[in-house]
């Protein structure tokens, strides 16, 4: 029974892999409808993972949540950066989560991969913290120790690490799986076709951008120290690692997207280069795309676009939101709104509000 | 009367040196090898549990109760959950792990995580200063194996009020938007740890209180505790060290005790300083350092060539005195601006006095300086490994691979280690010797010189160095 199910989404997982590469996030979509925490317990229902993703869900059932939580929140944050832009990191019900639009490798496909990662790596370490997980820290310790290791010796502390490591289990694997495939099963015809070529690149962009995100992460921790000598003196200091909120990876993120590095793939080194400067090196700390942005104004159901028809905008706003830019210069629909809003809520700091109601009467703008 | 450091061979003396460094550098090893990180922290997230409205008070293990994910969640629940049934429980340390007796102390620390909500502001009271945050907090215990295992027991309940400092942070993609970022709050220590786990239930009055903290996403603890591997190679070395110490200490009493004469103040510091150094493998820190700093002032006295009475303690109330507010660094900077070119001084002066004078002096400035130079090389490097390791905890480091060497323990150990070698290597070598100095050409006059220099009358404390000088060459002018 086991086996043949397991045979199955192995089936299944083959099948998928070709066409999206990024549907693990559709853990995180599947979350965002149903509550949290909720019935998902094995990733058989998950379409288009990898066989080393199924095998971490296997080992590891108790991850799956966290697991869940980690693209949820990716996602979720996705969203909230690019709420104001054309694109404005929608999801869609097909099992590549954002549609077709995420197998162009745009910016915007490079910004969903390392936020995604880094979302894993901040639920990963936040599971541990709460407890939920139950091999965290000392799992994950530094060889050298090995003997000495126990808790009880030297105490575990390394809930972030732990988190990156996970990710780049989970995350990076179908990459990883697709390119030792590739090798030895394409012919020598085959590698030379644009489509390959092009897929190779493909990954070693992903995988360039997971790991933008984790160090994203990572370079976001600062420690928090304590001192508890004789009479409050400094003579023993303890530190320990403050998560970054993840807004704040976000907003790195973010800024990282608009600085985004084209590159091109080089298949006889097989690596990837900058498209311009071809001699600089190119950051770990800098978010990679191969292919230029399509067009995110006019709907393409092809590629999964919804188009900024219908979007709200800001008339006065200087930024990307402003009615011209995110219309796409295609004019847009001033309605007169009246709504009731709570106001003047009573604080208390948990579960209920008494909020008295104000009406409030404003022009909302919508595109054409 | 010579001590051992003038009557040493200087081979014998080098020897001596490099065994000492040996020993330093072991206690070095033992600590940054051996040994782990001196203390561990440990984070942890609350869990968030709701309380059943019959029995409010009762103490919420996280395991066993009404879990609910998020106060977002609370604000959606259908069972209309009141804030005062919200608990924050605590459990620790996290699953699978038990704490230890070596642990021997938890200090901990609360930090409230606060989501930006513009219906429920983190308000500033009107004069400025943070808001106060209320919280009753219950600390519980248990034993999970043994013969003595048994269901969580409470050990305290209180009920705190603590200012809550927190900064907004604006989001860059969208100025409405934002968190906060709060200070830590001390919350408890325990001084010794007992039981196998522990669990901490924090509960937020509403209403009354709590009305400006603003709505509260996450409740950050941290624990801290020393580690065990540090505790058992800390115990292990002042176990090792405590009965050679007092060998050292007996070997000297009974050299002392040989002479037959009364022992001098000098050695009487020394023995104390012995004492102290051997306590200190088993007490407290301050005492050595109070003790360690009089031994500096009664040594740096006895060989002061300036002053009217020695050998007595009365004569350095007043060091001893100041002593008490315990200031190394102004100590050192006396200690080498008033006596070391005091010292320097006379050396100048020395070729003019009688060959018998002379050595005597130089016995004397040889004995101060070797001992000056070890002191400011051990306090220096004190002050310097201090600053070490708390540059070197301050940092979060990255990269693939850790240093190897545990810095922050091998600098106590090492500094320890130090501390005792300093003590028991100056009881050793400034021990009554039964050797004639090496240099000297008659004990009979040695003996006479020593009399002599121990009576010999100078001027008080407080003169300007150009009178001890002016005393000096009169002297040996008289001579």
């Amino acid at each position: 029974m086991w086996r043949q199910s397991l045979l199955l989404c192995v089936l299944a997982v083959s099948l998928f892999e070709e066409s999206a590469s990024a549907s693990w996030m559709w853990m995180g979509v599947s979350a965002l409808s149903t509550r949290s925490n909720g019935n998902l317990t094995s990733c058989y229902g998950v379409p288009g993972l990898s066989s080393q993703q199924m095998r971490v869900c296997e080992n590891k059932p108790d991850l799956i949540p966290t697991l869940r939580l980690g693209a949820n929140l990716g996602i979720t944050e996705c969203q909230r950066q690019f709420q104001k832009e054309r694109w404005n990191c929608s999801t869609t019900n097909s099992s590549s989560v954002f549609g077709e639009v995420i197998n162009i490798g745009s910016r915007e496909a490079g910004f969903v991969y390392a936020i995604a990662s880094a979302g894993v790596v901040h639920a990963v370490s936040r599971a541990c913290r709460v407890g939920n997980l139950s091999d965290c820290a000392c799992e994950t310790k530094r060889k050298r120790k090995q003997q000495y290791s126990g808790w009880e010796w030297g105490g575990c502390n390394d809930d972030v690490r732990h988190g990156i490591a996970i990710s780049k289990m989970f995350v990076d694997a179908p990459e990883h799986t697709a390119r030792v495939q590739s090798y030895p099963l394409a012919t020598a015809q085959d590698r030379s076709t644009r489509s390959a070529r092009a897929k190779r690149g493909r990954y070693l962009m992903n995988l360039h951008n997971n790991e933008v995100g984790r160090r994203a992460v990572q370079n976001l921790m600062h420690s928090q120290c304590r001192c508890h000598g004789v009479s409050g003196s400094c003579t023993v200091k303890t530190c320990w690692d403050k998560v970054p909120h993840f807004f704040h990876v976000g907003d790195v993120l973010k800024a990282k997207y608009r600085d985004a590095v084209e590159v091109v793939y080089n298949k006889r080194k097989r690596r990837i280069k900058r498209k311009e400067q071809r001699r600089m090196r190119i950051s770990k700390d800098s978010l990679v795309y191969i292919e230029r942005s399509p067009n995110y104004c006019s709907p393409n159901a092809k590629l999964g676009i919804l188009g900024t028809s219908g979007r709200v905008c800001n008339k006065t706003s200087e930024g990307v939101d402003q009615c011209d830019l995110l219309c796409c210069g295609g004019g847009y629909n001033t309605q007169v709104v009246r709504e009731v809003n709570r106001c003047q809520c009573r604080f208390v700091w948990c579960c209920h509000v008494t909020c008295k109601t104000c009406p409030r009467i404003y022009d909302l703008h919508t595109c054409k | 009367m010579a001590v051992i450091l003038e009557t040493l061979r200087l081979r014998s003396l080098l020897a001596f040196a490099l065994l000492l460094v040996a020993i330093l550098i072991t206690f070095f090893v033992v600590g940054g090898k051996i040994a782990p990180a001196p203390t561990t922290a440990t984070s942890h997230i609350a869990n968030i549990c709701v309380a059943n409205l019959t029995k409010m008070d009762a103490i919420l293990d996280p395991e066993t109760c009404n879990r609910i994910d998020s106060i977002k969640d609370a604000e959606s629940d259908p069972r209309q959950i009141r804030a005062d049934q919200i608990v924050f429980t605590i459990r620790f340390p996290h699953q699978g792990l038990s704490m230890s007796r070596w642990f021997q102390f938890v200090a901990t620390s609360i930090r409230l995580d606060l989501e930006h909500d513009p219906e429920f502001h983190y308000r500033k009271n009107a004069d400025g200063s943070p808001p106060s945050l209320s919280f009753k907090a219950t600390l519980a215990y248990r034993n999970k194996q043994g013969p003595d295992s048994h269901d969580w027991q409470s050990m305290y309940t209180s009920l705190q009020e603590r200012p809550l400092v927190c900064e907004f942070v604006q989001s860059q993609s969208d100025s409405n938007d934002g968190y906060y970022n709060c200070e830590d709050i001390p919350f408890f220590e325990i001084g010794n740890v007992y039981y196998e786990e522990y669990l901490v239930n924090v509960r937020l009055p509403s209403l009354v209180k709590n009305n400006q903290i603003g709505k509260i996403t996450d409740i950050n603890f941290v624990e801290i505790h020393q580690n065990g591997g540090f505790t058992k190679v800390w115990f292990t070395l002042k176990t090792v060290v405590a009965p050679v110490s007092i060998l050292i200490l007996i070997w000297f009493a009974q050299r002392v005790k040989k002479l037959r004469r009364d022992s001098l103040l000098l050695e009487k510091a020394l023995f104390c300083l012995g004492v102290v150094t051997a306590f200190m493998n088993y007490i407290r820190q301050g005492l050595f350092y109070g003790m360690l700093m009089s031994f500096w002032v009664i040594f740096a006295g006895e060989h002061l060539v300036d002053q009217p009475e020695r050998n007595n303690l009365k004569s350095y109330w007043k060091q001893v005195g100041a002593i008490g507010f315990g200031c190394l660094s102004l100590l050192i900077f006396d200690l080498s601006e008033r006596v070391f070119w005091n010292i320097r001084g006379k050396r100048a002066a020395i070729p003019t006095m009688s060959r018998a004078r002379q050595l005597q002096y130089r016995g004397l400035i040889y004995r101060f300086e070797f001992l000056l130079v070890v002191t400011i090389l051990c306090a220096g490097l004190t002050v310097v490994f201090f600053v070490i390791s708390s540059v070197n905890e301050a940092q979060w480091k990255f990269g693939e691979e850790e240093s190897t060497v545990e810095i922050s323990s091998a600098l106590f150990t090492g500094i320890y280690g130090m501390w005792n070698v300093y003590v028991f290597s100056l009881v050793i070598l400034y021990a009554p010797s039964s050797a004639a100095p090496i240099t000297d050409d008659g004990s009979d006059e040695n003996e006479r010189l020593e009399l002599r220099s121990r009576t010999e009358v100078r001027v008080s404390a407080g003169e300007t160095e150009e009178s001890v000088v002016y005393q000096f060459t009169g002297k040996s002018a008289r001579d």
